[in-house]
């Protein structure tokens, strides 16, 4: 069993929503775990444990805040990031042909450019970053087209959330919220 | 173009993105099915039925393969035994008539086997990489039985029936770009036969289409081994029917960038054809398209006091375009439209529209490749933009917007949300139900208003990035308002939260890039249509006749 990129970025999307994000958040959230699974990482996994655990800067905060201007002093100094996989997408934007951007986590190093990461495997669920520019071409990897796995429990997670953006049924919503009639046959 | 005239300019958004003409829109030469029909036949391709096996009782299952110059596509449809009581088009349907799913290739014993299991569940089953699309339809239960009755009798089926229904079967959902496992857009979209919009989704239709014409021959057959088969003339006055309704309207308010793209190919295809006058050719393929639509909108029946007042205004106003060019020898195609435009209703405004595109696929089919869109490049919000130059967006694009009056509760009379009920959109009277947690984001003018108000406090030469910081909730609208700025046909100029407002609306303009014809709807949100009524069939790719059938030839 494989999932598409679209349906992935669908239910992170309702996801974040679903756990109190706005809209414009979430949207940002269903793109960012479209990119880490484009990069072959665990994007719904980081999702999921982010917003099962809410303790610490958020990745998604943070990665909007930079994507959207702020320097690296958006990074709080005295708490980890919760699911920094989720940081990287952001930080690919604003990286740019010539210059990528350095990511301490913990002891790791790993880089960011415009066209994608140097990641190959994952990075914890929680951790201190430090981030730095410098100017390093990063060679883009090819985009994976699917999902190949995703763990039971963060898809349970994810759907769970999303779950929070469906309006429980009604009889009254069955019959007025849609289509002609429950019977429409000819 | 001539030198001496003026410069002729696209209609601007605020005439044509306003709900009431865009339901009046019609197809064009630019829709996706005229699209689809014109490459198969240029690049030669051919469609066969490598497999049939479909009991006495309908049940089994199917598979057409389209074989083009570099690569192959299969329908694979399951027909089903469905008790009529069963019988639904809404989403929250569980069994069908026929289920079908379009892959990508030539499918094996095993895929049929994969699909056998997951294809006939719908949303309920998974698809892989290797399925484009999945839908299904439902019998016309009366048109398929007379059909069926007369075919076994030996007979040809009562024109008047077939003309009054249209098709034998309709689709209740064709499901493309990703959803519940299929292929992603963008693993297919270099492939030049699906580079334009909706390719994959009208070649399932197409194929859905044969599949109908088949199944009940086949049936009329096992009543009588001697029963007949359709004749060329009346298979081809079938369409595949559409059964619709909210599911598709969020479309045309979550895809910005894809609409502005589909509405300037159109308007730039107006212009272009504006900016010449006409040849005796041209003239006389443009008198046959008018007596082609004047016979088509004699035949296209509605009960919705809504659409019989548009077909009203639509004979009146093609009566009215006969007499004009009757009287003219040669004209300028502008002076035709000008006098349209003071002259006629939105209906007659929009068909006329079609039917001047109709003689000049020369100058205006080339269109249909700038339609297609990366909609992910535009994402991205400018966080370093100043609200200075976010308010001048807001007062360009958006002044019509602001200047509602927000505090009227019949602004926000409505409220669109996901039903838990297999995830069927719903829309509510926001005073009725206490829905509001559950409100989508598809209200896009009181959400940009409401952005504007909270930004009328902050100082100019702040950035974006820091009102977003402070106003997260706007940021959605803030994406809005920058993708159109860059996009500016992308947005439906009216209120769609607003009391009055008719999703059929928002329907019949996307079905209308479709292709689709008879709109006919039940309700202000649920609508029926045909697709590919007129149309040739797979076995008629290499007559040459592959784009005349919409508006004649």
């Amino acid at each position: 069993m494989s999932w598409s990129l679209g349906e992935i970025a669908a239910l992170s999307t309702k996801a974040a929503r679903g756990a109190g994000y706005s809209w414009g958040i979430a949207e940002e959230a269903g793109w960012a775990v479209k990119w880490a699974c484009r990069q072959g990482l665990p994007g719904p996994e980081a999702l999921s444990s982010l917003l099962s655990d809410t303790n610490g800067q958020s990745a998604l905060s943070l990665g909007v805040a930079l994507s959207d201007g702020a320097g690296f002093e958006a990074l709080a100094t005295d708490a980890s990031v919760s699911a920094p996989l989720l940081v990287l997408p952001f930080l690919s934007r604003i990286a740019s042909g010539r210059y990528c951007v350095q990511v301490q986590i913990d002891r790791q190093i790993i880089h960011v450019g415009a066209y994608g990461t140097d990641l190959i495997t994952t990075l914890p669920a929680k951790a201190e970053l430090a981030l730095r520019w410098v100017e390093m071409p990063l060679a883009p990897r090819k985009p994976a087209q699917r999902v190949s796995r995703v763990s039971d429990r963060a898809m349970a997670t994810l759907e769970g959330f999303a779950a929070r953006t469906y309006a429980p049924v009604t009889e009254e919503s069955r019959r007025s919220g849609a289509g002609a009639g429950l019977r429409d046959n000819d | 173009m001539d030198g001496g005239q003026h410069t002729l300019r696209r209609r601007a958004p605020s005439e044509v993105m306003r709900l009431a003409r865009m339901g009046s829109f019609h197809p064009t030469r630019l829709s996706f099915m005229r699209v689809l029909l014109r490459r198969l036949e240029r690049e030669g391709w051919r469609v066969t039925r490598p497999v049939w096996r479909i009991d006495p009782q309908g049940v089994g299952h199917a598979v057409y393969t389209a074989k083009g110059p570099e690569r192959t596509y299969s329908l694979v449809a399951f027909a089903h035994d469905l008790p009529d009581h069963l019988r639904s088009d809404r989403v929250i349907a569980e069994a069908w008539d026929a289920t079908f799913a379009l892959f990508d290739g030539v499918p094996d014993e095993d895929d049929i086997e994969r699909l056998a299991r997951n294809v006939p569940k719908q949303e309920a089953g998974r698809m892989s990489g290797s399925e484009l699309t999945l839908s299904r339809a439902n019998r016309s239960v009366r048109l398929f039985a007379h059909v069926r009755d007369a075919l076994a009798a030996g007979r040809q089926p009562d024109l008047d029936e077939i003309d009054r229904v249209g098709y034998l079967m309709r689709t209740t959902a064709v499901y493309g770009s990703a959803k519940f496992g299929l292929a992603d857009r963008e693993a297919v979209c270099a492939r030049p036969e699906l580079s334009e919009p909706f390719q994959a989704e009208m070649l399932t239709v197409w194929l859905i289409r044969a599949f109908s014409v088949n199944l009940v021959e086949h049936l009329a057959q096992a009543d009588n081994p001697d029963a007949a088969r359709l004749d060329d003339g009346v298979r081809q006055r079938l369409g595949v029917g559409n059964s619709t309704g909210l599911g598709m309207a969020p479309f045309l308010l979550t895809h910005p960038v894809l609409i502005h793209h589909w509405m300037v190919a159109r308007e730039e295809a107006l212009v272009r054809v504006r900016g010449i006058s006409p040849n005796p050719g041209a003239v006389a393929h443009f008198r046959r398209a008018l007596t082609h639509a004047t016979q088509n909108a004699a035949v296209w029946r509605s009960d919705h006091s809504i659409q019989i007042a548009r077909l009203e205004d639509l004979r009146t106003d093609l009566t009215k375009i006969a007499i004009w060019v009757e009287g003219e020898d040669s004209f300028d195609w502008d002076a035709l439209w000008n006098w349209g435009c003071a002259h006629l209703t939105l209906e007659g405004q929009e068909v006329l529209l079609a039917l001047m595109l109709e003689p000049h696929g020369d100058l205006v089919d080339d269109l249909t490749a700038s339609m297609s869109a990366d909609e992910e490049a535009a994402t991205r919000i400018d966080g370093r933009q100043t609200v200075a130059q976010l308010r001048a967006l807001l007062a360009e694009h958006y002044a019509w917007a602001l200047s509602a009056d927000w505090s009227d509760s019949a602004a926000r009379a409505r409220l669109w949300y996901v039903s838990a009920e297999k995830l069927e959109p719903r829309l509510a009277e926001r005073a009725d139900e206490d829905l509001d947690d559950y409100e989508q984001p598809l209200g896009p003018a009181f959400a940009v208003a409401a952005a504007a108000k909270d930004l009328e406090s902050w100082a100019l030469d702040q950035s974006v990035g820091a009102f977003l910081a402070r106003h997260p909730e706007h940021r959605h609208a803030v994406r809005r308002v920058q993708v159109i700025a860059s996009h500016d046909y992308g947005e439906v100029q009216d209120n769609t939260l607003a009391a009055e407002m008719m999703p059929i609306d928002l329907l019949r303009a996307k079905l209308s890039f479709f292709g689709a014809t008879r709109f006919d709807p039940r309700s202000d949100r649920w609508v029926r249509i045909s697709m590919f009524q007129g149309a040739p069939f797979p076995d008629q790719l290499g007559s040459e006749r592959m784009d005349a059938w919409m508006y004649g030839g």
